[in-house]
């Protein structure tokens, strides 16, 4: 096909293809030894990349499944799209929160069996906006942002590293971000209409939480892991520019919310 | 104020998908907008259409699309889009947007651009004849290379799916209602819109979301209802122009199943022919410098020789 042929990685394509395959056919094993790999999430990890990995572990606790995290320097190198975190189960690898959420779906595991096509199209509506929107304003914040990259980004990305890849590193991946945000036409943006987009974000899912206790109702589903995860990674992380705190502070519900979901599943 | 589009063809008002969600949009709400159709889009600041612009000199022009629904919304229009939606419609509109721009963009992309036999039988073809000649082959491949950047680290076969799923989960949503957010259009019908009457209508040869598009009928019947009341085709030459695309797109296709029938003997004989070319060559030089060197051909240097004689 025409992407994989002119595509600047074809190995990753020919990787995430192999897992694909043998998906289907792992699926049905069992549930043993399951371990999420992120990176060191106090010192490495990203605003995006925290919540990410937040997200995922939410995900497992919502739907009882064990796990176990190993917090490795190198995880965006073994990952099979680049991307943080990954799955190990038994010789199977899977990367990114929707990548993991299909494959457990595919295990039979389903935190939105219960909805109607209806009310799942809109669950996938909520989890494409906090997946594209919210990560985009995350990473114009993180990369974009001048003092933002200068005292947290470049020294957080360089922690693993020894000089001279402290210095180079942390440019060129810059560089490559800059790049993605600008193919979205978001690099060109100024930080207030990044901010009006937070705004909409956060006033979006606030008002369909509305006054209950999970995006779709009484039930935890997936749209509220991968919430969850951002919501909580935004609130905790320290940033030079507290705007996007500020944002969210004024929507109480969602703040409700996260502190309802972190007593729920990580404080028993 | 005034939009700048794309030319449309194939019964659309625009060809390209984003133009056709501004002209939707500003339709919906009866805007007294002048529509230009222009091929100059280096006089966008973006370098693209769509582009709104405010003769009268007040304000930037307009590319983003939630800016330009913004617009319409203040602007005192006749009617106001999304003007009776409740705060958790209007949220869902919001979050149905990126679920488009997720889902189903990258796919409608790699369709259109991408995808070499269609990016080669229809958009090349089509936006090469519409624009002049030096700049038509830097704009397509500039814009190619955009897409494929984009696209870059997507599996096809996942954004194939995913954008299937997505037009299922469309249909499910749209259900038996004539629009998606009680019977006005909203911003979120223009945006659906766009991307499904381009699919609908643009004759392509590797098909497989056409396909799966007209399988649903409630989407059809959508995309249809929104061109006859708010966008009606007035060109004529259309008929003339649809057998043109119809023969191209078959011709296509004649030839990529002949390629599919075939790939091996091209391999077999692609080989053979090279061997062949080069063996000749090589032969004839051989023989070149067997003549040379036995006398048969006689190089003289003459010319050479005459002015040593005459100093």
């Amino acid at each position: 096909m025409a992407t994989t042929s002119s595509s600047s990685t074809p190995h990753r394509h020919l990787i995430s293809d192999l897992v694909a395959s043998t998906l289907s056919m792992n699926a049905d094993s069992e549930w043993i030894d399951a371990l999420l790999f992120t990176p060191f999430l106090t010192e490495q990890a990203l605003l995006y990349e925290y919540a990410d990995c937040l997200a995922a572990q939410t995900f497992f606790r919502m739907a009882g499944l064990p796990y176990q995290l190993r917090q490795r320097p190198n995880v965006d190198f073994i990952s099979p799209t680049g991307k943080v975190p990954f799955l190990k189960l038994n010789n199977v690898l899977v990367a990114e929160f929707t990548g993991i959420v299909d494959f457990v779906a595919q295990k039979g595991v389903k935190l939105s069996a219960h909805l109607t096509e209806v009310q799942l199209a809109e669950m996938m509506a909520h989890m494409s906006m906090i997946d594209l929107l919210l990560r985009n304003i995350e990473i114009y914040v993180v990369w974009r942002h001048d003092e933002t990259f200068s005292k947290i980004t470049s020294s957080r990305v360089a922690s693993v590293f020894h000089w001279p890849l402290t210095v180079i590193l942390p440019r060129l991946k810059r560089r490559e971000m800059i790049g993605y945000l600008d193919d979205q036409d978001w690099a060109t943006k100024s930080m207030d209409e990044v901010l009006e987009a937070a705004d909409r974000a956060f006033r979006s899912l606030s008002s369909q939480l509305g006054s209950c206790e999970f995006l779709m109702g009484d039930k935890p589903t997936e749209a509220d892991a991968l919430l969850f995860g951002h919501l909580y990674s935004i609130m905790t992380t320290q940033l030079p520019c507290h705007d996007l705190q500020n944002l969210l502070k004024k929507y109480n519900n969602l703040l409700d919310f996260t502190t309802r979901v972190e007593r729920e599943f990580f404080k028993r | 104020m005034e939009l700048d589009i794309w030319p449309g063809d194939f019964g659309l008002p625009s060809i390209d998908v984003s133009c056709l969600h501004f002209l939707a949009c500003s339709k919906f709400c009866a805007s007294p907008i002048t529509y230009v159709t222009s091929t100059a889009p280096w006089n966008s600041p973006t370098g693209e259409y769509p582009v709104c612009v405010d003769r009268k000199g007040k304000g930037k022009p307009i590319c983003d699309f939630d800016k330009f629904v913004e617009e319409l919304r203040t602007n005192g229009q006749a009617v106001v889009i999304d003007g009776g939606l409740t705060p958790k419609e209007k949220a869902q509109i919001d979050a149905f947007a990126c679920f488009l721009q997720q889902r189903l963009q990258p796919a409608v992309n790699h369709t259109l651009w991408a995808d070499d036999l269609n990016y080669h039988t229809t958009t090349h073809y089509w936006y090469t004849s519409k624009l002049s000649f030096p700049y038509n082959l830097y704009y397509v491949e500039r814009r190619r290379k955009r897409v494929l950047r984009t696209l870059a680290n997507k599996n096809v076969n996942q954004m194939m799916l995913d954008a299937l799923q997505a037009l299922n989960m469309l249909s499910a949503k749209l259900g038996d209602n004539k629009y998606f957010y009680g019977d006005k259009p909203t911003s979120l019908d223009a945006l659906v819109f766009g991307y499904l009457a381009v699919l609908l209508r643009v004759p392509l040869p590797n098909d497989r979301l056409q396909v799966h598009l007209s399988a649903c009928p409630n989407l059809v019947r959508f995309v249809e209802l929104i061109i006859s009341i708010y966008l009606p085709s007035t060109d004529s030459k259309q008929s003339k122009s649809n057998t043109f695309w119809q023969t191209r797109v078959a011709k296509a296709i004649k030839q990529k199943e002949a390629s599919a029938a075939q790939p091996k003997e091209e391999e077999a004989e692609d080989l053979p022919i090279r061997d062949a070319i080069l063996f000749g060559l090589g032969a004839l030089t051989l023989s070149l410098i067997f003549a040379v060197h036995s006398g048969i051909i006689e190089i003289q240097m003459e010319e050479e020789e005459n002015p040593i004689v005459k100093d």
